[in-house]
Order: structure tokens, then sequence, then C-alpha cells
């Protein structure tokens, strides 16, 4: 048997504070019991709003390398970058996002992780958002990556919330999202 | 008589509960993992990364608005900085309401920590702050040299040592903290009551509200020390044309639908104070929600509805415009959301 990592929606579910409801003998079943055993582990498991950051990093006005931590909730092994692109002079190719984490392997060499960029449009980024793009970081695990590529970010798999240390650089915006959960939480 | 304080929550395995004999076990398990959330139930109180000029090497300043727990909670700061120089940068955190003026409570007094060169740090400590505040002000000063405060991360970090595991054992947004003799007498066991089943829902249904996630961010220097990045007007827009300042995509659990309070710090340096800032947000279905907001120099208060798509993500979109002859500067505008709202 197993216990897969929970995905709750909250909304309309807040307002129910007990598992007996309204019966005050209620009969003693292992469905009660197991429901209350739930609560802890559905808040628990949640998934943390990932914080949009708007944060220009990305001309030669502003330091292009930003580093920032993200709590990472139970239950959680890999998560996706998300990168705000910003355009550039018309015809130019900018920088390639690159970033890292500490648990993916580092900030350097081959643990590195590149986000290709396109060919920039017109300047447009502080007149037209239109002209903006958030890409994310590919969704193909790859923990032992021979050259430095596209990749999504391993985060600790643990049943405590935990911080991870992330790299971006060249960026406009950013977030990290964790997107694979624990299958079964009895692994842990 | 104890409180247990799991490091971690504790997963009762499914067989656990086939008809299992009578014992403290798996309901104390249960109970238990209430307290752990209180403990280490963490969601971003604030998580913000400053826009500035490169080089910076002057004392600088940020005011981002928020909402902390009604417990009075003790919270982590963590800062993660780039400093150019080996010396000290000195950091203090204060905490604050009410505008005109605001009323400054010091949550970390101005303190000395050193750097090296080119190494990046994460300097932490605690701090408490109460229910009534709604906004951190904090403020760097390095006489070495330049720095970058590339990060502020704020996240709750209850003290084990005060409610509600000390007495009265129950804190005002009605957690109660679980206690192991409830169930366990030694020698006797103790009768199962229905509150006892019902307090590890009620427990972590108070957590989980209780604690907002910060989703989105955007904060540039207050202007007590020096001119923030972005000030509107733009050089080819109009007056009172929408400029574009930040554009970053969130996530908001699995919910396909969510109010969120926005908190705006934006000041003009004459001139309208109306409408002045537009955050607005647009899911992979193309409806755009907005909410629009003064800049009057003190925090503005607005909710925001939002549609999250299939995966919970939400692209927002923050812009300003200054009125003709006159400028206009966000220091600050901050999205928060509390699950279930």
């Amino acid at each position: 048997m197993s216990r897969a990592t929970p995905n709750t929606k909250w909304l309309g579910a807040v307002s129910t504070l007990t598992v007996c409801g309204t019966d005050v003998a209620p009969t003693a079943t292992m469905v009660l019991l197991r429901s209350a055993d739930q609560s802890p582990i559905d808040v628990g498991c949640m998934l943390y709003g990932a914080t949009a950051h708007c944060v220009e990093a990305n001309t030669a006005a502003v330091d292009t390398k930003r580093r920032f931590l993200v709590v990472i909730p139970p239950g959680c092994h890999h998560a996706r970058m998300f990168v705000t692109r910003a355009g550039d002079s018309a015809g130019t190719s900018q920088s390639d996002t690159t970033a890292g984490s500490t648990t993916s392997g580092g900030f350097a060499g081959v643990s590195v992780i590149k986000m290709p960029s396109g060919v920039g449009g017109a300047e447009t980024y502080l007149p037209a958002a239109i002209y903006s793009s958030i890409i994310a970081s590919d969704s193909d695990v790859n923990d032992a990556p021979a050259v430095s590529m596209d990749r999504p970010f391993k985060v600790p798999e643990t049943l405590v919330a935990g911080l991870e240390l992330f790299e971006v650089n060249v960026a406009a915006g950013v977030s990290v999202a964790v997107f694979q959960r624990t299958a079964d939480l009895e692994t842990l | 008589m104890a409180i247990p304080h799991p490091a971690a929550l504790v997963v009762t395995p499914a067989t656990g509960f086939l008809t299992p004999i009578i014992n403290v076990e798996p309901l104390g398990t249960a109970l238990a993992n209430t307290n752990h959330l209180y403990e280490y139930f963490t969601p971003p109180l604030a998580s913000v990364m400053p826009n500035l000029a490169t080089g910076l090497s002057r004392n600088t300043s940020y005011i981002f608005g928020i909402i902390p727990s009604q417990d009075g909670l003790r919270y982590l700061f963590d800062h993660t900085i780039y400093p150019v120089a080996t010396g000290v940068i000195t950091i203090k955190v204060e905490s604050g309401h009410n505008d005109g003026p605001t009323v400054w409570t010091p949550v970390l007094a101005a303190t000395a920590y050193g750097t090296v060169a080119g190494t990046w740090v994460t300097i932490s400590h605690y701090g408490t702050v109460a229910a009534t505040e709604d906004r951190i002000r904090v403020t760097y000063s390095a006489a070495s040299g330049n720095y970058l405060p590339s990060q502020i991360l704020i996240y709750p970090a209850p003290d084990p040592t005060l409610k509600p595991f000390a007495a009265p054992w129950i804190v005002t947004s009605g957690f109660r903290v679980y206690e192991d003799s409830l169930l366990d007498g030694g020698a006797t066991l103790r009768p199962v009551t229905t509150e006892m089943l019902d307090r590890c829902r009620r427990n972590s249904i108070r957590v989980l509200t209780d604690r907002v996630h910060n989703v989105f961010s955007y904060v540039q220097e207050d202007g007590a020390l020096g001119t923030p990045l972005h000030v509107a007007p733009f050089a080819s827009l109009p007056a009172e044309g929408w400029a574009t300042v930040g554009r970053a995509r969130a996530q908001i659990g699995r919910e396909s639908k969510a109010t969120l309070q926005v908190r705006v710090l934006a000041s003009v340096s004459a001139g309208t104070t109306v409408d002045r800032v537009w955050l607005s947000t647009i899911n992979d279905e193309g409806v755009l929600m907005d909410a629009t907001v003064g800049a009057p120099g003190a925090m503005v208060s607005e909710s925001l509805v939002v549609h999250p798509d299939a995966s919970g993500f939400v692209d927002f979109s923050l812009s300003l415009r200054a009125s003709a002859g006159n400028t206009c500067t966000i220091h600050s505008a901050m999205a928060f959301w509390r699950p279930g709202s």
C-alpha cells in the first residue's frame, strides 16, 4: 500500500473545521481516523505559492546575476524555473539565460542549466510588455548531465520544508515552481 | 507530559489504519503532526528581489507590504547579498504600520556582518512581527564598497519555547497545541474524544489560513537614501502612457480561482495620484483581470481575483504612468494568497 502526495485545492475547503461534523458520538470508523490523520498531511505537503519576482537583471545597467532562496515544501523532487526575457535592439541575439541550484549540482561547469535565448526584437521592455516573453526550463529530468543543458532543477525530497538556493543570470523576472511530487510519501 | 516537536511530518503507513488495536497510535502521530505544522509550515511571508543599478556603494532602504500572522510570530529573515568588498555590511530591519507618519518598530537593530569580496553570502536572523504590522523596512549600509542585495526572504519560524508550546497552549489563530498525556497516561490509556479527531483538522486549517503566501513582488528603493531605478515617465512614451516595469509568472497551488490581497507603495512628484499603478494578470485562456490603485505615497490595499490555469500558473504584469510634467515611482508592489480565499 502507499500514500500519495496530496494535491488539495483549498478554495471552498477551509470552512470545514471538523472530521466528526455535528455528530457528538460518531461511529468509531477507520474512515474518521484516516480523515483526521490526512488533514496535517494535506496542509503540510501543499505547494507553497511560487513567488513571481519582478527584477531587472538583464542589461548592462544592472547586475545580471542574482541568487535567491526558495522554500521547498515536503514531498517534492523537481522544480522548473520561469524566466522573463525582455527585448533588446532589433536583430540582436541576447545572451542565454543560465541558472543553477545547490541540489542540482551547483553553479559552475556542466551543472549550469542553460535556457537558450532567441533573437531580440525592437527595444521594447519598458514601453510595451507584449514583446517580453516568459520561458521555462525544460521538463525532461537529467540529474547527471554530461554537458551544460536545459533541464529541471532537482530539489530536496524530504518530509519537512527546506530552503534551496538558486541562481539566474540574464532575466527580467524569475520564479521557481515545483512540478514533480513524491509518488509515495511512505518511501521518505 | 510532553509536547511533541516532530522535526518532520510522520507519515503513518496506509496499513496502519487496518484494524489497529486500541492504542495511542496512529491518532497520536496525527495530532503531533499538527504541532509540526505550527513550527515548520513556512510559506514565504515576503520574497523580494530589489531592482537597483549596478555598483551601488551607498546606503539603500526598501519598504514593502506584508500581511503577518495574527499570532505575532517569530520569522526568519534571509538576506542574500553579493559584496564586492571585504569588510562589513550593516543591516537594520523594522516593521511598521500607519501612514503620515509610519510607526516603526525595530525587528533587527543595526547589526554588522562580515563580508568577503566576491563571495555570495546569506545573512540570517530572527525577528518577531506583530499582527498589527503591515510593512517591513530594510536598510543596508556598507562602508567598504559596493554590494548587491539580491533577495530578502521572510518566512515563519515560531519560537518553540513560546505559546502555543507554553501556557496558555492556544493562540489567536485558534491553534491548540497537542500534549501527549491527552492520550497516553503511561499505564492507563486515556479515552478518545471527538475533539481529538477534530483537533487534527481544526489545527491544520488554522495554520493554513493564518499564513499568507507572497505570490508577486516588485521592490525598488523607498527614495529616502537615493533615487530608485525606474521612475516614470520613460523615453518614447507620452504623458499618461502606461509603461510596464515588471512581468513574471507565479504559481498559486492548484487553484482555479483565488482572491489575492495587493499592497502597493508608490509616489508622485506632483499632480494626480489616482490610477497610477496597474497590476494585471493573464492566464493561458486570455482572461485579463486587474486592480488599479492610486499613488499617494501611502500603502494602498486592493484585492485582485485571478484565474490560474490547470497547473496553477498566473502571469503578472506591473505598469505605471506619470501625469504631464510629473514623475511617478513604484517603491513596492506585493500580492498575497491566503489559501481558501
